[in-house]
């Protein structure tokens, strides 16, 4: 039973050409334990079909059976949300890196250029590699200094979800991590129609200083993928479809990931794919530092469900109190966007609908009752900038949506097939992928 | 009260740069009005009229003469007037003359320092009325800001973010900002108090001020003003006036024992009968006569001219010093005050960019409103020491420029010495 499933997985793989499944429509592979038994031939996840919302792939080229792939960590400036652009180390030109993607059994050779002003090394976390390609400065191999190479070479064993990072500590909270995605030999016994990878970081940031602070504890710009909310894009997913998505993180916090309206399996962790007895259905994960999990669903319900980190802290963009002459309930024309941001690209429409709040948001005795403001200024319409982070992934989302989205928080948005088809013509008439 | 009121918004208006009047108007109002500078010119008015009376001539002296008045029969005498006239010889007329004149000299230039210490003592006033009326509207926002903080305070303490404590702080800090403006505006009082005493006119109603503070006076030459100083200080072209002087005193003195010739002359009707049996009838007569200078050559009044002559020579080399001694801490005041000046000239914008930077991060929300209220505090701070140095650079300059007289309400006789003892 078990290999005609495998083979049938394989044969649907090759027929679909191998490459992104995204949008396609076969029956779903039935969940384990209470779904029923499959009645048709699962999709497969062995191609590289991994979708990277704002983030790009590494290209590779071959070299008589290598993958040999060009890595470059450097300094570059990331946009987190419209109007906050931060200095951050990175690989070829974001941070985090781009995804380098392989399948288990390939060899890869990466060509590792250093553009840093200071000294590096490579660390493959979680791969078993030969020792001396395990990228610890000084303990495996010599530093790559300012202007150096090296170049790692080693075989894939393993499968599963890992990453890339610079092994120096600050280094690593200046953005020096990427994802690493090996596809199985043979094919998962579930197979995914969209499979995303979604890696977490953090950085602290002075409101007018674009370089973070590596050293401190506490952090008040969150990304997914290098993107805070309402700029992080929302993943497309058709009624139905069966998703993976994995999440990487690497930084000071453990964060509580949930989705909303669905349970998900845990199918995989940074040690690779858990055998089906180990999968463990929540709809909260904790992604502890330096872990990576598989989350996988079947997206029944139609809707715009929300993905983020639980950590209250963790759900806006650089928390300040409010408190001021802004909620001393006199100001009705100004608000916030009404500084800097008023000028930014794509702000200045909300700065002109003012920013203020809606007739009747905040009681006539608010600044009375105690305990007042709580959220009413940093979430909700002071917060929105629909505008700004406009894309094909947006569209048809409800006015001001973007008020209720900020730190680490993307969206999941389940649609009926029409909608989805429409979307999907949007990306590609804008080139793709955001 | 109510005028201490009427003071603060004139001048407040004056700091926000309305018409109002300005230093030369006031300069003009003292140099017409200055008690001073009347009596200055009365001075050299008085002097002027000794110089005058000093070349006066003695008048004649017409009179009866009669000797040898004899009656009865003799009808003997002789009886007639007489015409007498002192005449002064040896230029003395002229020296006591040119004497008096060198006196008026002296006046002359003690009433042009006394203008010039006047014009200064208005200057000072002035800036001092406009330090205060800045320092008034600088006190004024540190109070909107201090309220600002209290209520920011207790927004704080109603979401948790403050403990009763602080709110006592912030109360606190609202009264020491009252207390703060209550004294600003008293020193506005006062500033305004001097300058109408200076311009002459106690009963001047305030009104606003042209002018500003910043960015303060045109650079002084420092470095050769002392040798200026030396040149052109009409204080000691006075005292050169009194050396003047003393020598046309002691050229007079010397003049004084030249005698003067004394005439005399008349005619008479002579009733001494002659041999002939008849009187002699009409005869004139005449004398002419100096004094010896044997025992009084005025060796005393020499003595005492040649000693004021030393002494007014020694006048001018100890107010030389003295002006040196006088100039060394003002040109210090000055040239710390341009320093420090130039300092706050760089910062204060660098304040200025913070606290509009921030101000901008809390509407974005990506600042708290404490961090404002804390720039915003501490770029009055630096506008309040801005005000204070830029008044001392004011006044430093307004004092070297006036060649360190600054006494408007001295008497002028003495005025330009004593400011330098
Ligand atoms: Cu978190």
């Amino acid at each position: 039973m078990q290999d005609r499933r495998r083979f049938l997985q394989h044969a649907a793989a090759l027929g679909a050409g191998g490459l992104s499944l995204r949008g396609q429509t076969q029956a779903r592979r039935a969940m384990p334990a209470d779904q029923p038994a499959p009645t048709a031939p699962p999709a497969t996840t062995t191609g590289p079909g991994v979708q990277t919302p704002d983030l790009k792939k590494l290209p590779w080229t071959d070299d008589g059976g290598v993958k040999v792939f060009q890595l470059v960590a450097e300094p570059v400036r990331q946009e987190l949300i419209p109007g906050k652009t931060l200095d951050l180390w990175g690989f070829n030109g974001s941070a985090p890196g781009p995804l380098i993607e392989a399948n288990q059994g390939d060899r890869l050779r990466i060509v590792f250029d250093n553009h840093l002003p200071e000294p590096i090394a490579i660390h493959w976390h979680g791969l078993e590699v030969p020792n001396a390609m395990d990228g610890v400065m000084s303990l495996t191999q010599p530093p790559v200094l300012p202007g150096g190479r090296f170049v790692y070479e080693f075989t894939l064993r393993q499968e599963g979800t890992y990453f890339y990072h610079s092994h120096m500590a600050m280094q690593e909270m200046m953005g020096l991590i990427g994802p690493l995605i090996l596809h199985p030999s043979r094919p998962y016994s579930t197979a995914v129609d969209q499979d995303y990878v979604i890696v977490l970081q953090e950085y602290a940031a002075r409101p007018n200083n674009p370089v973070p602070d590596s050293m401190a504890m506490e952090f008040n710009w969150l990304t997914m993928n290098g993107k805070s909310g309402p700029a992080t894009t929302p993943l497309i997913i058709r009624h139905n479809q069966r998703v993976k998505i994995r999440l990487i993180n690497l930084g000071m916090d453990a964060h509580p990931i949930h989705l909303h309206g669905f349970q998900f399996w845990i199918t995989g962790t940074e040690g690779g794919r858990q055998p089906e007895s180990n999968w463990i259905r929540r709809n909260t994960v904790l992604v502890g530092v330096a872990q990576a999990f598989d989350l996988e669903f079947h997206a029944t319900h139609l809707g715009e469900w929300m993905l983020h980190c639980h950590l209250p802290h963790h759900m806006m963009n650089h928390m300040v109190s409010p408190v001021g002459p802004l909620t001393r309930g006199t100001m009705t024309g100004a608000g916030r966007g009404a500084g800097k941001m008023a000028g930014m690209p794509g702000m200045a429409g909300a700065a002109m609908h003012g920013m203020a709040l809606p007739p009747g948001w905040i009681a006539p005795n608010a600044n009375r009752v105690p305990g007042f403001p709580q959220d009413a200024y940093m979430e909700g319409p002071m917060a929105a900038m629909d505008a700004a982070v406009a894309k094909p992934e947006t569209y048809g989302l409800p006015p001001g949506w973007s008020g209720a989205v900020q730190g680490m928080m993307t969206l999941v948005r389940v649609l009926e097939p029409a909608m989805f088809d429409h979307i999907e013509r949007l990306r590609a008439a804008a080139g793709g992928q955001s | 009260m109510s005028r201490v009121i009427v003071i603060a918004a004139a001048l407040s208006a004056a700091c926000a740069g309305q018409a109002g009047l300005t230093l030369a108007q006031l300069q003009q109002m003292a140099l017409a009005r200055n008690p001073t500078l009347q009596q200055a010119q009365d001075a050299a008015a008085a002097a002027a009229g000794e110089a005058r009376q000093a070349g006066m001539w003695p008048n004649p002296t017409v009179g009866y003469q009669g000797e040898q008045i004899r009656g009865g029969a003799f009808q003997g005498g002789e009886q007639g007037a007489f015409v007498q006239q002192t005449i002064p010889l040896g230029g003395k007329l002229q020296a006591a003359q040119a004497a008096a004149r060198a006196r008026e000299q002296g006046r002359r230039a003690e009433l042009a320092a006394q203008r010039q210490a006047v014009r200064t003592a208005v200057a000072l006033a002035y800036y001092d009325a406009l330090a205060a009326a800045r320092a008034l509207t600088l006190r004024g926002q540190g109070l909107t800001l201090a309220e600002d903080a209290a209520t920011t305070t207790a927004q704080m303490a109603n979401v948790g973010q403050a403990d009763q404590p602080d709110e006592a702080r912030a109360a606190i800090a609202v009264e020491t900002a009252q207390a703060a403006q209550a004294a600003a505006r008293a020193a506005v009082h006062a500033a305004w108090a001097r300058l109408a005493a200076v311009v002459g006119d106690p009963g001047l109603i305030p009104q606003p001020l042209a002018g500003h503070l910043a960015p303060g006076p045109a650079a002084l030459d420092t470095a050769g003003y002392v040798e200026r100083l030396l040149t052109q200080s009409p204080a000691l072209a006075a005292a050169r006036s009194g050396v003047a002087a003393a020598e046309a005193e002691l050229a007079a003195a010397r003049k004084r024992p030249i005698p003067d010739l004394e005439l005399r002359g008349g005619v008479e009707d002579n009733r001494e009968l002659q041999a002939n049996g008849r009187a002699a009838g009409a005869q004139a007569f005449a004398s002419a006569g100096v004094a010896l200078p044997l025992f009084n050559r005025n060796q005393g009044g020499v003595a005492a001219a040649v000693a004021r002559l030393a002494g007014a020579r020694a006048e001018v080399t100890r107010l030389r010093l003295a002006l040196r001694a006088e100039a060394a801490p003002v040109l210090a005041r000055y040239r710390a005050a341009a320093q420090a000046a130039a300092a706050y000239a760089r910062m204060l914008p660098q304040a200025e960019r913070a606290e509009h930077m921030l101000d901008m991060d809390y509407w974005d929300m990506t600042a708290g409103y404490p961090e404002v209220l804390a720039a915003r505090r501490r770029r009055l701070a630096l506008q309040r020491a801005q005000a204070r140095t830029l008044r001392e650079l004011w006044r430093s300059d307004a004092t070297l420029r006036g060649m360190l007289l600054t006494a408007g309400l001295r008497p002028a006789e003495d005025g330009m010495t004593q400011g330098m003892r």
